[in-house]
C-alpha cells in the first residue's frame, strides 16, 4: 500500500454554484474545493464508465480539469453543476477514444450511461459521508476512499483496531439511515 | 444477536468485511434485507475510490499556474518594456511570474508579436499540467 495522505471528507457545504463564482473570481481554495469534490467523481466516470485503463483515465481526468477551467464561464449555473461536469468528463473521454481509435464509439455508447448512472448515486453517498461529521467522515474515508484496511486505519490514526471497526459499524449505520431518511419522507409525502 | 437476529452493528461489519453470511441470514427475511441494505451503501462507497494523490495535486497546481499565465499575458499585453524583455529573456519572465519555462511558453514569448489572451488556453494543456 503506497503511503497517502489522509483522505479529506469533503466538509465544505458551499454550493457548487458559489464554488464556480468563486473559482471565476480566482480563488484558489474554491478550485481545490471543487476538485475534492469531484475528483474522485471525474476519475470514475473515466475509469468505470468508459472502462479505461488507469493511464489513460489519468490522461482524460487532466484534459477534463483543463475544460473545466476553460468552460466555468460558460456554466450557468442555471442545471446542476454535477450533470455540466459529467458532460465535460465524457466528451473528455470520448476524445481520448477517438484520438487513440482503441475502439469505435459505437461500441462504448449502449452500456456507458448506466454506469455512469451507478456513479451518480455512489458520489451522493460519497458526499453524504461528510456529513456523518467526525470520527466517522475520516474513519470511513481512509476505509472506503483510501481504500486502507482496518489495521492501517487504526495505526493512521493512532487508535485500537477494535475502535475503527466499532466505529465503521456505527458509521455505516447512521451513514444508511442518513440516505434513507430523504427516501422515506418522499414515500410519505407520497 | 438478539432473538436469534443479527445485531446492526454485526450486520454493518459483516457488509464492511464481505465476510460469507452466517446461516442465520438464509433464513431471516428482515436480516437478508438489512445486510442487503448496508451492502448497498458499502458498494457505493467503494465504487468512487479517491483518485492517486498525484493527479489532484496536478489539478490543483494547474489552477494556480494557469492564473499565473493569464495574468502575465495581461501584463505582457499592457507593457511594451515586458513584451520586449520576454522576447529576449523568455526564461526570467516566466520565472519570475513563478511560472515553469517549458518549451512551448519560451517558444511563446520569444515570438512576442502572438501574445493575446486566448494564448494562456492554447498552451494550457501541454505546458502547464505538471
Amino acid at each position: 500500500m503506497s503511503p497517502r495522505r489522509a483522505a479529506r471528507p469533503a466538509a465544505d457545504e458551499t454550493s457548487d454554484a458559489d464554488l464556480v463564482a468563486a473559482c471565476l473570481r480566482g480563488e484558489e481554495r474554491a478550485w481545490d474545493a471543487l476538485i475534492d469534490r469531484y475528483a474522485a467523481y471525474m476519475y470514475a466516470v473515466a475509469i468505470r464508465g468508459f472502462r479505461l485503463s488507469q493511464d489513460a483515465a489519468e490522461d482524460v481526468f487532466s484534459d477534463a480539469c483543463v475544460r473545466l477551467y476553460d468552460g466555468l464561464r460558460g456554466y450557468s449555473g442555471a442545471g446542476e453543476f454535477r450533470s455540466w461536469l459529467r458532460a465535460v468528463v465524457v466528451s473528455a473521454a470520448r476524445e481520448y477514444l477517438r484520438r487513440e481509435a482503441r475502439r469505435p464509439p459505437p461500441e462504448v455508447e449502449p452500456a456507458e450511461p448506466d454506469r455512469i448512472d451507478e456513479l451518480e448515486t455512489a458520489l451522493e453517498v460519497r458526499s453524504a459521508v461528510s456529513a456523518l461529521g467526525e470520527p466517522c467522515a475520516t474513519t470511513v474515508s481512509l476505509h472506503f476512499f483510501a481504500d486502507l484496511t482496518q489495521a492501517e486505519v487504526a495505526s493512521r490514526l493512532g487508535v485500537p483496531s477494535g475502535t475503527v471497526a466499532a466505529r465503521i459499524s456505527r458509521c455505516l449505520r447512521r451513514l444508511r439511515d442518513n440516505l434513507q431518511e430523504p427516501a422515506a419522507r418522499r414515500t410519505s409525502r407520497g | 444477536m438478539k432473538n436469534g437476529h443479527l445485531s446492526p452493528d454485526q450486520l454493518a461489519q459483516l457488509a464492511a468485511s464481505g465476510g460469507e453470511d452466517p446461516a442465520h441470514v438464509a433464513t431471516c427475511a428482515t436480516c437478508r434485507q438489512e445486510l442487503a441494505s448496508m451492502r448497498r451503501v458499502v458498494a457505493d462507497l467503494r465504487a468512487l475510490p479517491d483518485p492517486p494523490e498525484r493527479l489532484l495535486d496536478a489539478a490543483k497546481a494547474y489552477f494556480r499556474a494557469r492564473r499565473r499565465l493569464e495574468d502575465l499575458i495581461e501584463r505582457l499585453m499592457d507593457d511594451p518594456a515586458l513584451r520586449a524583455k520576454a522576447s529576449t529573456r523568455p526564461e526570467a519572465v516566466l520565472r519570475e511570474a513563478g511560472l515553469e519555462p517549458t518549451p512551448e511558453l519560451l517558444e511563446a514569448l520569444r515570438g512576442g508579436e502572438g501574445v493575446s489572451r486566448d494564448l494562456a488556453r492554447r498552451l494550457a494543456a501541454k505546458s502547464l499540467w505538471g
